[in-house]
C-alpha cells in the first residue's frame, strides 16, 4: 500500500443502519417477487444473441491480433525512434530534475527548464504531442504528468499530458480534453500524441 | 472459503436468482449490501444518501436480474447500478433546486464504523474528497477504494478508459494539493 492509499484509508465509512438495511431488503425482495419469470421465448432469443455475440467476439479478437502485430511492427521499426526523443533524453541527462519540456516550432527549439532541481520534474515516460494546422507544426516533447505552458496564437496554454495504463496519451488544457477517442482540436490545431521509445 | 469457491458460490446464487429463487437473491443482498452502502457513501459522502442509493440499487437489481448476463461480474453490475442511482438522485435534486449548496458546505455527521457513538467527520480528507467534482470522485473511489481496474471503472461509469484515467489523475493531484494546504494551515 503506498502513501496515497494510506491517506485515503483514513476516510471513516459509516456502518449501515440495521433498520434501513431491513427496509431495503424488504423492498428489494418485493421487487424481485413481482418480476415475471423468464419465458422460454426469451431464453431462445438469448441463445441466438449469444451465438451472434460469439461470432462478433471471434472477429473482434482476430482483428485485434492483426492490429497488435501491425502496431508492434511499427513500434519496433527504426523509423519510430524519434531524433527529438534522443535530444530530450540528452537534455534530461544534462539537467537532472530540471527539464520540463522541449518545444520545436518553425525550426526553433525552446527548452523549458526549472531554475533548480525539483523532485516533481523527475523524468517519467517521455511523450510527444504534435499540434498541426495548415502546414504549421509544433512539437512538444515532455513527460507524462507534466504541465507545459506556452503561447499559442496569443493565448496562454497550459497543456497537461498523461500516459494511461493502456499506453495511450491524454492531453488537456483546462476544460479541453484530447484522447484517442476524443480527437478534439485545440484552437484549430489537430493534435497527435504518443509515447516516445527513448532510453533515459 | 477461497476466491475460486467464493466465485463459484456467487455464480450459483446468481444463476438461482435469475431462475427466480428469492432465497438466492436474499443471500446476494446479504453478501453485497454493506459493500454497496460503503461505495454509495464514498460517492456521496452522506450516510442518508448512501442508505437511499443502496436500497434503490438492490430494488433495481431485483427488477433487472432476469436480463443479467451470467458471464459478467455481478459485483461490477451492482457498482454500475449504484453509480447510476447516485446520478439520478443528484439530478432529481438539481431539478427540484434543493441541492444548490456544494458538498463542502454539507459535511454531515456520520456514524463511524467501529465507533461507539456518533462522530462528526470534519477531516481534511473528507473535505478534500467532497470538493472534488463528482465524476472525478467516482473514478477515484472505484480505483482506490473498490480496487476496480481502469477497464472495469470504464464499464461501470460508461465512459472512455482515457477519460477514467484522466479523472483519476486529476482527482489525485487535486486531493494531494488540498491535503498539503490543509497540513500547512494546521502547522
Amino acid at each position: 500500500m503506498n502513501d496515497f492509499e494510506k491517506i485515503l484509508n483514513g476516510l471513516p465509512v459509516p456502518r449501515p443502519d440495521a433498520d434501513r438495511k431491513e427496509r431495503a431488503k424488504y423492498h428489494a425482495l418485493m421487487a424481485f417477487k413481482s418480476q415475471t419469470p423468464n419465458s422460454k421465448l426469451q431464453e431462445n432469443s438469448k441463445f441466438q444473441i449469444t451465438n451472434f455475440k460469439t461470432i462478433l467476439r471471434f472477429c473482434g479478437k482476430a482483428a485485434l491480433i492483426v492490429s497488435v502485430g501491425v502496431v508492434l511492427a511499427f513500434l519496433t521499426s527504426p523509423r519510430h525512434t524519434n531524433p527529438s526523443g534522443k535530444m530530450l533524453a540528452q537534455i534530461a541527462q544534462l539537467f537532472p530534475d530540471q527539464l520540463n519540456a522541449v518545444i520545436e516550432r518553425d525550426g526553433d527549439t525552446r527548452i523549458i527548464l526549472a531554475d533548480r532541481a525539483d523532485p516533481s520534474l523527475t523524468v517519467t515516460q517521455p511523450l510527444l504531442v504534435s499540434l498541426e494546422r495548415r502546414g504549421e507544426k509544433i512539437n512538444i516533447l515532455s513527460f507524462s504528468g507534466r504541465v507545459v505552458r506556452f503561447n499559442l496564437d496569443g493565448r496562454e496554454i497550459s497543456l497537461e499530458t498523461l500516459l494511461t495504463a493502456g499506453g495511450h496519451v491524454i492531453v488537456s488544457d483546462g476544460d479541453f480534453l484530447w484522447s484517442r477517442e476524443n480527437s478534439n482540436r485545440l484552437l484549430g490545431y489537430n493534435i497527435q500524441a504518443r509515447p516516445l521509445m527513448v532510453k533515459l | 472459503m477461497n476466491q475460486t469457491e467464493e466465485l463459484a458460490n456467487e455464480s450459483r446464487l446468481v444463476g438461482a436468482a435469475i431462475s427466480g429463487d428469492a432465497d438466492a437473491f436474499a443471500d446476494l443482498f446479504n453478501r453485497y449490501y454493506a459493500m454497496i452502502h460503503a461505495f454509495a457513501y464514498r460517492l456521496t459522502l452522506s450516510a442518508h444518501d448512501a442508505d437511499d442509493i443502496a436500497q434503490e440499487t438492490f430494488v433495481s437489481a431485483a427488477r433487472a436480474i432476469g436480463g443479467f448476463r451470467r458471464e459478467a461480474s455481478f459485483k461490477n453490475w451492482l457498482y454500475q447500478i449504484a453509480a447510476n442511482r447516485q446520478r439520478d438522485l443528484f439530478r432529481q435534486r438539481q431539478r427540484r433546486r434543493d441541492f444548490n449548496l456544494p458538498l463542502t458546505a454539507g459535511i454531515e455527521e456520520t456514524h463511524v464504523a467501529g465507533g461507539d457513538g456518533d462522530i462528526a467527520d470534519f477531516s481534511p480528507l473528507h473535505a478534500a474528497l467532497a470538493a472534488l467534482p463528482d465524476d472525478w470522485r467516482h473514478a477515484l473511489v472505484l480505483a482506490y477504494y473498490e480496487n476496480r481496474n481502469h477497464a472495469e471503472a470504464t464499464q461501470i461509469l460508461g465512459c472512455a478508459e482515457a477519460t477514467v484515467s484522466w479523472r483519476i489523475f486529476r482527482a489525485k493531484r487535486q486531493l494531494k494539493q488540498r491535503l498539503h494546504h490543509a497540513a500547512k494551515r494546521h502547522e
